[in-house]
């Protein structure tokens, strides 16, 4: 099982809850409050348990133009991603695809499993083609 | 068999697949905010919004066709390349779009799920990733109702797509504008890459990329530009060349495409297409004529005898690399060698080393260029799309500043004059 350093899960915790703010919260149904570590680390625990899509790849580093190392990136039904090294021992991060606009426009809302699949789908041919990512290696769902 | 052509192949069975599961939807009536499964495509237990999988079923369409013809007239590759199977996939797919594309209430469908993306307050986050993906979804969007007008003689038939994909063009278009000066050339660099995969190449789609109108240029157009005038120095070299070589205009045009390839893809893309094995170089093909000759590994079929330009195309200066600078030159010198006419020769290099020139090349060059063969080194620079001549002069040695006989005649003038001051 994958599992963080704690320095890294309070950066990606604290990123969570600061840029993508209330986002998580949506996914996990907290109201009135703030999602806790915990229930990120659980919460991408859930992503590499329950995953349709698992693939491995190299992610572009857009400020320094270059690559990170390969990683292996998980999808669930709620498309959070969570991304691991590729022994699959170490969270590096975790997140929610809302494919670049806020969180809850696209797909829009009550949008099908299948819908979000083909979505993810075509975001990661597009993603390949640009170079956003190299060197992907398709394991299930994707 | 390339990757390229194994992409095509691999998307060509999702498209078969995706048209299986739509072709029951293309019909009068239909409820696209149903659900229906689509068990060629996805899990047979997982429905999905009728109206998505329309849209997704005709932007694979599109892509996949347009890639495909443009694939075939930028590699050269003969109609026949393309398997039976998907000329029928064509011609169903191109049916099933035309009824599709026929029917205004998923037109609103597709409308609406554009509009979805429309915020009038949102302001760029100077995300690269995030802008990226915006300028694409956008022009993707653009692509199918473009697609959409072909199919009608009457203009587009889809005008509340239409009409939103426009607006979230220009939405897009405000955040590019707004995007600080030192995040333009991250984004730029993506976009090349996404031009290249779509080979999206502006010498394939004269029309649209030089489009007058701002207002009829989408995003992803505006930002990559229009293409670039040819540079002043491809028509100082020709005309140098125009008394040496009856294809001086032929060098023209194939350094003109080779400039704007260049520009518009960068140089890494470029050298991995025009070294590829089913680069076959011809009018529509970034080396923009069938008389060049390409250096590789495989060297190219015809007849050498046709083909009197040659290019050299190098990658780093590893010695023993094929593609290693060092390597190209002594490839390009055999080429020479065994050619049976004078030819033309243009060596795209991006790093360069004088002294190891002067010492290993530029005597054999020299011998080349007194046979008749001509030369343009060209270096590239940054980012990879800037390229500019190399200052070599192969051409015959000058009249040196002082000469042995000179030397001769100053010394017995020399020597005259002090036996005349001793006498």
């Amino acid at each position: 099982m994958s599992t963080w350093t704690p320095a890294n899960l309070t950066r990606h915790h604290q990123k969570r809850i600061t840029k993508d703010q209330g986002c998580f919260e949506d996914l996990l149904a907290i109201n009135g409050r703030t999602m806790t570590k915990a229930e990120y680390e659980q919460r991408s625990q859930d992503a590499v348990a329950t995953a349709w899509g698992e693939y491995e790849a190299q992610g572009r580093d857009v400020a320094r133009m270059s690559y990170y190392p390969k990683a292996a990136l998980f999808v669930d039904n709620e498309l959070v991603v969570a991304v691991t090294d590729l022994g699959r021992a170490e969270f590096l991060t975790c997140f929610h695809e809302h494919f670049d606009v806020p969180h809850g426009i696209d797909p829009g809302p009550g949008a099908s499993l299948s819908q979000s699949q083909l979505r993810y789908k075509q975001k990661l041919q597009n993603d390949e083609r640009c170079g956003m990512i190299i060197h992907v290696r398709r394991i299930r769902g994707v | 068999m390339s990757n390229r052509f194994q992409t095509l192949r691999a998307e060509a069975v999702s498209l078969q697949r995706l048209a299986d599961d739509v072709a029951g939807l293309a019909s009068n009536g239909t409820d696209w905010q149903s659900m229906v499964v689509a068990p060629r495509t996805l899990d047979p237990d997982q429905p999905i919004e009728s109206w998505y999988l329309a849209e997704y079923f005709l932007n694979a369409w599109v892509e996949w066709h347009t890639v495909l013809d443009r694939y075939l007239r930028y590699f050269g590759q003969p109609l026949d390349r393309i398997p039976r199977v998907w000329g029928r996939l064509k011609i169903q797919s191109k049916e099933l779009a035309g009824r599709l594309q026929c029917d205004p209430s998923l037109d609103k469908w597709i409308a609406r799920s554009c509009e979805r993306l429309l915020q009038p307050d949102a302001q760029s986050d100077a995300d690269v990733s995030a802008l990226f993906h915006q300028v694409i979804n956008s022009h993707s969007r653009l692509a199918l109702v473009r697609n959409s007008g072909e199919q009608r003689e009457g203009g587009p038939m889809w005008r509340s797509s239409s009409t939103a994909a426009w607006g979230y063009d220009r939405q897009v278009k405000q955040r590019l504008y707004a995007l600080p000066f030192n995040l333009r050339e991250p984004l730029l660099w993506h976009l090349r890459h996404y031009r290249h995969a779509m080979l999206d190449v502006s010498w394939l789609d004269e029309p649209r990329w030089n489009e007058g109108d701002e207002a009829r240029r989408s995003a992803f157009e505006d930002v990559l530009g229009r293409p670039s005038a040819a540079p002043p120095w491809i028509g100082r070299f020709t005309d140098d060349l125009r008394s040496d070589m009856p294809s001086a205009d032929q060098v023209y045009r194939v350094l003109c495409r080779i400039m704007r390839a260049i520009a518009e893809i960068g140089y890494e893309c470029f050298f991995d297409d025009v070294t590829s094995n089913e680069m076959n170089p011809g009018p529509d093909s970034p080396l923009g004529d069938e008389a060049v000759r390409v250096i590789r590994k495989d060297m190219p079929g015809g007849d050498p005898a046709l083909r009197n330009i040659v290019v050299g195309v190098a990658r780093g200066s590893q010695k023993r690399a094929f593609y290693g600078r060092p390597n190209v030159l002594v490839k390009l010198g055999e080429t020479l060698t065994a050619a049976a006419a004078p030819m033309a020769a243009i060596v795209l290099v991006d790093s360069w080393d004088t002294a190891e020139f002067q010492r290993e090349h530029f005597p054999a060059f020299r011998l080349h260029h007194a046979r008749g063969h001509r030369f343009l080194f060209l270096l590239v620079g940054s980012p990879e799309t800037q390229v500019a001549p190399l200052p070599l002069d192969l051409g015959p040695e000058r009249r040196p500043l002082a000469t042995a006989t000179d030397f001769a005649f100053r010394r017995s003038t020399q020597g005259a004059r002090s036996e005349a001051a001793q006498g």
